[in-house]
């Protein structure tokens, strides 16, 4: 397959000779992610305004979970106990029990979910009809996704006790839910694992000295109430001591806990960037220009006569288009990868896993080669490939999501989106921005695949039957 | 004398309610030959070609390149073939020299054996010193020619020109031909198209005629003229006559002359189809004189292959 190189190289020349239709292809898709990019919230604090809508139910019981009413003992956190001056018997004194009206469920929706960062992102609203807002969602109405926090959630936060949070959602709008679960992630990230919560707090005090100073029950209490209005808890119980105490929770501030939510392990900032959107969008809607373009120069080649010369050298045909289509992938998955790259480096979007990107975007251009085939040999001629091209490319993208977030669309519009391929870059390309990895993308990647083999398969077929008359 | 191309009953309808653009058309090329396909556009020319050099599946009959059948050793015969289109088939954007590089690695020629047929080429088609420049600065003669040198860089033993002079320059044009007739000087089988006659009858060897996809006619030049006798063709430019009585009087001495088959009259031209013109030029002279008329312009016309194709479709080769 020699000759397939040599067909694949002479077309990259060509290419590169047309210096006006490589800026074409990468530089307009780079000025319109800009464009986009400053219209929908700016370059600079790149932060979304997704208002994506999400219900949260919350049925956390703080510390009166039901563990606790069968008797088992909350445990006072190890920090604590390193302390020394607290013994098994403050264990076992439920009554007098410190910040019993701790509600981690309450907190992350008054603070957490309500914070500035994240609320440009979601739009949540708190319902106490699980089972309602669950319809809604399988409608496709009111809201993209549910997310229960169970009864269990302070005592498991607190406890270090494995937990669980339920998201609802429709896959069909896969890309909000990813959205979506990935800030849940990082919320529960934060505040799970080992009450991470409550131990950094504690050592934050510790490190402090003020623990140290803590000598009964009654301060215990105290303290924990602190770090409850810390977080925004407001109760009875609570309300006083945190008003008599406002200068002192003061000198949290600094550090307070909420931000933990905005920030992961390494410190790094995990908002979503609007970018992470327009990028792969761009990229996807030219790629899609780029690859039917490419694929068109068999029937540029047609009309020229070179590819009449071509079949009437002694090499199959088949040669001659595996010539082409290496042409055309290499051209695509170079626009491509540069426009990731801009995205990457111009635009800040994180991609992650440099294997992840490389897989995804290679069965991204694959398929869009073979939109690109299927086109070329359907089409009459250059010119009715060029229309029907320009249609297909802009429906696909429109449907597949590259223009209008698919949460705008009713719910069987999202399914048909399943499928193009622009529908599964954008999932897939979304994710990668979000902050996911490789296993995260096996759908993505296995539907692209399908969608490929789909194509090249009825593209080949044709291709036959139009070169041997 | 070997056989180089058999054509057998081969023909071509791409579709079936138009009749086949190729009907059953039978003729063998020999080795070293140049066999030229005369006929009007659309005669089928091009078709032909394209099945014999295998870009075209023919809907019944075969033919043979060498010992190669084109339907089932297609491959093999293609490695005897160059091939010249009829439409400029280079790419407009690379160089003379850069596409015939290209055309040579897909007939499996590679480094310095390619380079230097590459310049040995370009010599020919006397382009060595635009070889660089860009295809699409080239004047339409001097694509014509790369596009010929496209053809020829493998040294194939059989070379199919479609056409290669139209819409040229008579200097282009008679490069071409020359350097067609030097090919097939040195060896080369060429099947060559046209529906120039000049062109058939200067180059040569045996002549097909093609009309709505038959072949009407092979043979030399001089077998395909005796179709048509040994008649001439006179023209004959007269002043105004007086009146019609005396035309008459004319059309009646000439027709009555020896040898005169056949007398028309257009204004003041008089066609006479004539044996031997030129044995009889002084009688057609002294009968004009005799009824008063003056003769402004003779010419006489030997048979030609457009009076062949007059004579076997009853049309002009070109309308
Ligand atoms: N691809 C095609 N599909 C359908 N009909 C065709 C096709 N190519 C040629 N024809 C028809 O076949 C007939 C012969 O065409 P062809 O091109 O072989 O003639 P030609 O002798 O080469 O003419 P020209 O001197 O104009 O090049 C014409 O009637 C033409 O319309
Ligand atoms: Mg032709």
């Amino acid at each position: 397959m020699k000759k397939a190189w040599i067909i694949a190289r002479k077309d990259l020349m060509i290419r590169f000779r047309d210096g006006w239709g490589v800026l074409f292809l990468i530089l307009t898709p780079l000025a319109l992610t800009t464009i986009m990019g400053l219209a929908f919230g700016g370059i600079t604090d790149n932060q979304a305004e997704l208002h994506i809508p999400v219900a949260i139910v919350n049925r956390d019981r703080g510390l009166q979970s039901a563990d606790l009413e069968n008797g088992t003992a909350f445990k006072l956190p190890a920090a604590l106990l390193a302390t020394g001056r607290f013994t098994a018997t403050t264990e076992a004194t439920q009554t007098g029990f410190p910040a019993a009206g701790l509600n981690f469920g309450q907190v992350m929706i008054e603070q957490v979910f309500a914070s500035a960062g994240l609320q440009t992102l979601l739009q949540t609203t708190v319902v106490t009809d699980e089972s309602a807002a669950r319809r809604a969602v399988a409608a496709g109405t009111t809201y993209c996704c549910v997310i229960t926090f169970p009864p269990t959630l302070t005592q498991a936060l607190v406890m270090g006790q494995p937990l669980v949070i339920p998201l609802y959602s429709d896959p069909a709008r896969a890309t909000s839910a990813q959205i979506v679960e990935s800030v849940l992630k990082q919320v529960v990230g934060q505040l799970g694992g080992g009450s991470a919560l409550f131990q950094i707090s504690l050592a934050q005090l510790a490190s402090s000295g003020r623990l140290d100073q803590i000598q009964s029950s009654d301060q215990l209490t105290a303290l924990f109430t602190q770090i409850g209005n810390q977080l925004g808890v407001t109760n009875t119980s609570t309300t006083t001591l945190g008003a008599n105490n406002s200068g002192e929770t003061g000198a949290f501030t600094g550090n307070s806990l909420l931000q933990l939510v905005t920030r992961d392990v390494t410190g790094t900032e995990v908002a979503f960037n609007i970018l992470a959107f327009f990028v792969p969008a761009m990229a996807l809607i030219f790629l899609g220009f780029g690859a039917s373009q490419g694929v068109r120069s068999i029937l540029v080649e047609e009309e020229m006569g070179t590819f009449a010369r071509l079949n009437a050298g002694p090499l199959s045909s088949g040669a001659i288009l595996l010539g082409k289509l290496i042409g055309v992938f290499v051209i695509c998955a170079l626009q491509f990868g540069v426009l990731l790259l801009a995205g990457r480096f111009l635009f800040q979007v994180q991609w992650g896993d440099p294997l992840a990107v490389a897989l995804l975007a290679i069965v991204t251009v694959l398929a869009f080669t073979g939109l690109g085939l299927l086109i070329a040999t359907v089409a009459r001629d250059q010119s009715q490939a060029n229309t029907l091209a320009t249609t297909i490319n802009l429906i696909f993208s429109l449907v597949g999501g590259s223009l209008i977030p698919m949460d705008r669309f009713p719910a069987w519009l999202q399914r048909i989106a399943q499928l193009t391929p622009n529908y599964w870059g954008m999932a897939g390309f979304t994710k990668l921005a979000i902050g996911q990895g490789l296993p995260a993308l096996t759908t993505e990647i296995s539907a692209l695949t399908i969608i490929s083999v789909f194509l090249f398969g009825v593209g080949l077929l044709l291709y036959r039957r139009r070169v041997l008359r | 004398m070997s056989t180089m191309i058999e054509v057998r009953n081969l023909s071509k309808q791409y579709d079936p309610k138009h009749p086949p653009a190729v009907d059953n058309i039978s003729y063998d090329v020999q080795a070293g030959e140049l066999f030229s396909l005369l006929g009007p556009n659309g005669a089928g020319k091009s078709t032909t070609i394209g099945m014999l050099c295998g870009l075209l599946r023919p809907t019944s009959g075969d033919a043979k390149i060498g010992p190669y059948s084109i339907r089932t050793a297609t491959l093999a015969a293609k490695r005897l073939i160059g091939i010249v289109p009829q439409e400029i088939a280079l790419y407009p954007t690379l160089s003379a020299r850069q596409n015939l590089h290209f055309w040579g690695q897909m007939y499996d020629m590679q480094g310095k054996a390619l380079s230097n047929r590459v310049e040995e080429v370009l010599d020919q088609i006397g382009l060595r010193e635009r070889a660089n420049d860009r295809i699409d600065t080239y004047s339409g003669g001097m694509k014509r020619r790369v596009n010929i040198g496209a053809g020829l860089l493998h040294r194939p033993q059989v070379l199919f020109m479609d056409e290669p002079t139209v819409g040229i320059d008579p200097q282009s044009r008679r490069a071409i031909l020359d350097m067609t007739k030097q090919l097939n000087a040195e060896g080369m089988t060429v099947l060559y198209t046209t529906h120039y006659m000049e062109e058939a009858q200067e180059l040569s060897h045996r002549i097909g005629i093609q009309d709505h996809g038959k072949l009407i006619a092979l043979g030399t030049l001089a077998e395909l003229t005796r179709l048509v006798g040994e008649t001439d063709t006179l023209k004959l430019q007269v002043s105004e006559l007086a009146d019609n009585t005396e035309t008459a009087r004319l059309d009646l001495q000439l027709g009555a002359l020896p040898g005169v088959r056949n007398v028309t009259r257009q204004a003041d031209t008089l066609t006479l189809l004539i044996d031997n013109a030129n044995t009889r030029l002084a009688e057609v002279i002294n009968c004009c004189s005799a009824v008063g008329v003056h003769i402004t312009a003779i010419e006489v016309h030997e048979p030609n292959l457009e009076q062949v194709f007059l004579h076997l479709t009853g049309r002009a080769l070109r309308d």
